[in-house]
């Protein structure tokens, strides 16, 4: 496979069941889908479970792809990443409670100017913990618009949303994101 | 303006590369300072990665998952001329366009050989996921305790993290106790201290990485909450060997019990909090009175242990390891996929098994407990 063969080409090429085609899909995009499994599932060991089923249904359902009716193959994996994610919620039925998530994902120091109050390298875990208290709309807004960078449009796609709502979700989102940050930031401030 | 719509032009523009933070900053830092702090959040937002590390090992062993089942998927349709075979990539750069329903052949119904063959492979299958399921409950003089041993250890060498390896040791030890109950109960002295031996084994195994995974600040809560009722479950075992006589396997226990302890202590190992019994299953908190010289060490009581990590210590003879509350056992039909599970390899939720169905029969052995410790989501899933 050429190393700047067009994506759409590569595709076409999964669907006629073309494994070395589809392997280029996955370098292509398993850092992305994983990145957004994993902001979304507190076990590393549970994201890859999610991720893998994620590349399998595309590699058997990748026919119902339609460059017509889907924005992107990215998005079309992300909307399988997230009904994945979504089944897995309903089947374990499990809330982590923010405290615990606070105990264990607990890191990172302020390492910047104390006037801005997200003045600091954000990681993961400390990510991960603020998401924690916002709404689940809000959260997968926070990971598919700003932490994967997509369009308000694409996000719509993914959500099943309006470009507009997403829009209005977004600014609440970040609002209440850095809110919580905030909080954060005084806490290890004082501390 | 309106600050969501404000915010919303910055984002386009740093997305076109048509503005900047600072140049937002510059136009409406004095009169919508909120929004330009949310900008500034959601630039860092764009900066968050996760650990190379973490990733690079995820893209390998997902990958081999994938590549995994799709080869060990049927093929459902016979291979049309021209169309290019699932393992010959090399042709398919010139495959043509899927062709139209109608052109494909139908297919053949099999030949008596085939369906011969195929019955055979059947029966195969079948006998041994029956063999591997009755292994399960097998005690050492049962002829399938030798399997039992052996898929234990086969889970143990393929489990991919530290957080499998303890799910999969903590149903080790589970068992072994069950299997020191049963053989307490038989009388077969011998047979319970061997078993105790192994018990012992595991549980310093169990601690030694519980220990590294704490060096590791790995998320060890499942772990640290099953080792902690495995060892209220072996002062469990310890009472009852002593209730029924068996003071030379309750000593035997009680001995291993107080080397773990000191284990616990030398690695640094921090156990859940003391809590009340464990629900369901009649085991008791604190440290149960062995008298006759036996004194087993001090415990602490485990807070309830989702899951099939630990079997039932109250239920000689059920199946350990199994299906907790997590998920179904594995096996032919609870999840979709040929083949199934082994006995005791619970499906967890949010694994491929469960999310799916699709890859339950290549899914990574899952022994423990796991539950996708995750929040709520109550959004509904999108078409697609």
């Amino acid at each position: 496979v050429p190393e700047d063969e067009p994506e759409a080409s590569l595709v076409v090429r999964a669907t006629q069941r073309d494994t070395v085609a589809f392997e280029r899909l996955y370098s292509l995009y398993f850092d992305r889908v994983y990145r957004y499994v994993r902001l979304r599932l507190d076990n590393p060991a549970d994201a890859e479970d999610v991720t893998a089923t994620v590349f399998y249904r595309a590699w058997s359902q990748i026919d119902r792809f339609s460059p017509k009716h889907d924005a992107s193959f990215a998005v079309w994996l992300y909307r399988l990443a997230r009904n994945l994610i979504v089944d897995t919620y309903r089947r374990a039925r499990v809330v982590l409670p923010l405290d615990r998530a606070i105990e264990h994902d607990a890191g990172g120091e302020p390492t910047g100017d104390a006037e801005n109050e997200v003045e600091w390298r954000l990681t993961i875990a400390e990510l991960r913990v603020a998401l924690l208290a916002l709404t689940d709309e809000q959260r997968e807004v926070v990971v598919l618009r700003f932490v994967e960078g997509l369009s308000a449009r694409a996000v719509g796609e993914i959500m099943g949303k309006q470009e507009g709502t997403v829009r209005g979700l977004q600014y609440r989102a970040i609002e209440a994101l850095r809110r919580v940050l905030a909080g954060k930031g005084e806490r290890v401030r004082d501390g | 303006m309106d600050e969501e719509l404000l915010l919303e032009r910055c984002l386009e523009g740093l997305e076109t590369w048509q503005t900047s933070v600072s140049a937002c900053a510059d136009h409406h830092q004095a009169d919508h300072p909120e929004v330009i702090a949310d900008l500034r959040l959601a630039q860092r937002l764009r900066q968050v990665r996760l650990p190379e590390q973490e990733v690079a090992g995820a893209r390998a062993r997902v990958r081999l998952t994938v590549l995994t089942a799709i080869e060990a998927e049927p093929v459902a349709t016979p291979v049309q001329p021209g169309e290019a075979p699932l393992r010959d990539s090399a042709s398919s750069s010139v495959a043509e366009p899927p062709r139209r329903r109608s052109d494909r052949p139908r297919l053949r119904v099999p030949r008596p050989p085939a369906l011969l063959a195929a019955a055979l492979i059947l029966i195969a299958l079948l006998g041994g996921w029956m063999a591997s399921n009755a292994a399960t409950n097998a005690l050492p003089s049962s002829p399938l305790y030798g399997l039992k041993r052996v898929e234990e250890g086969l889970a143990l060498v393929t489990a991919w993290s530290d957080q499998r390896r303890g799910d999969v040791l903590l149903m080790m030890a589970g068992r072994r106790l069950v299997e020191i109950r049963a053989e307490t109960h038989d009388g077969d002295v011998a047979a319970a201290r061997a078993l105790a031996a192994d018990f012992d084994a595991t549980m310093h195994h169990l601690i030694e990485l519980t220990a590294t995974m704490q060096t590791h600040h790995e998320d060890t809560h499942r772990i640290t909450a099953g080792l902690a009722h495995t060892l209220a479950a072996e002062n469990e075992a310890i009472r009852t060997a002593q209730q029924s006589g068996q003071t030379i396997v309750a000593q035997t226990l009680a001995t291993a019990a107080q080397s773990q302890q000191i284990a616990i202590q030398a690695n640094s190992v921090t156990l859940p909090p003391v809590s009340t019994a464990r629900p369901g299953t009649g085991t008791t908190a604190g440290t149960p009175s062995t008298g006759a010289g036996v004194t087993p060490p001090t415990t602490p009581t485990p807070t309830p242990l989702v899951g099939p990590g630990v079997p039932p210590t109250g239920s000689t003879g059920s199946s350990s390891g199994g299906s907790g509350a997590s998920g179904g056992k594995g096996g032919p039909g609870s999840s979709g996929g040929p083949g199934g599970h082994g006995p005791g390899r619970g499906v967890r939720p949010g694994s491929i098994g469960a999310v799916g169905g699709s890859l339950a029969f290549i899914s990574k052995t899952t022994c423990g407990a796991g539950q996708p410790a995750v929040s709520g989501l109550t959004n509904q899933r999108q078409p697609v």
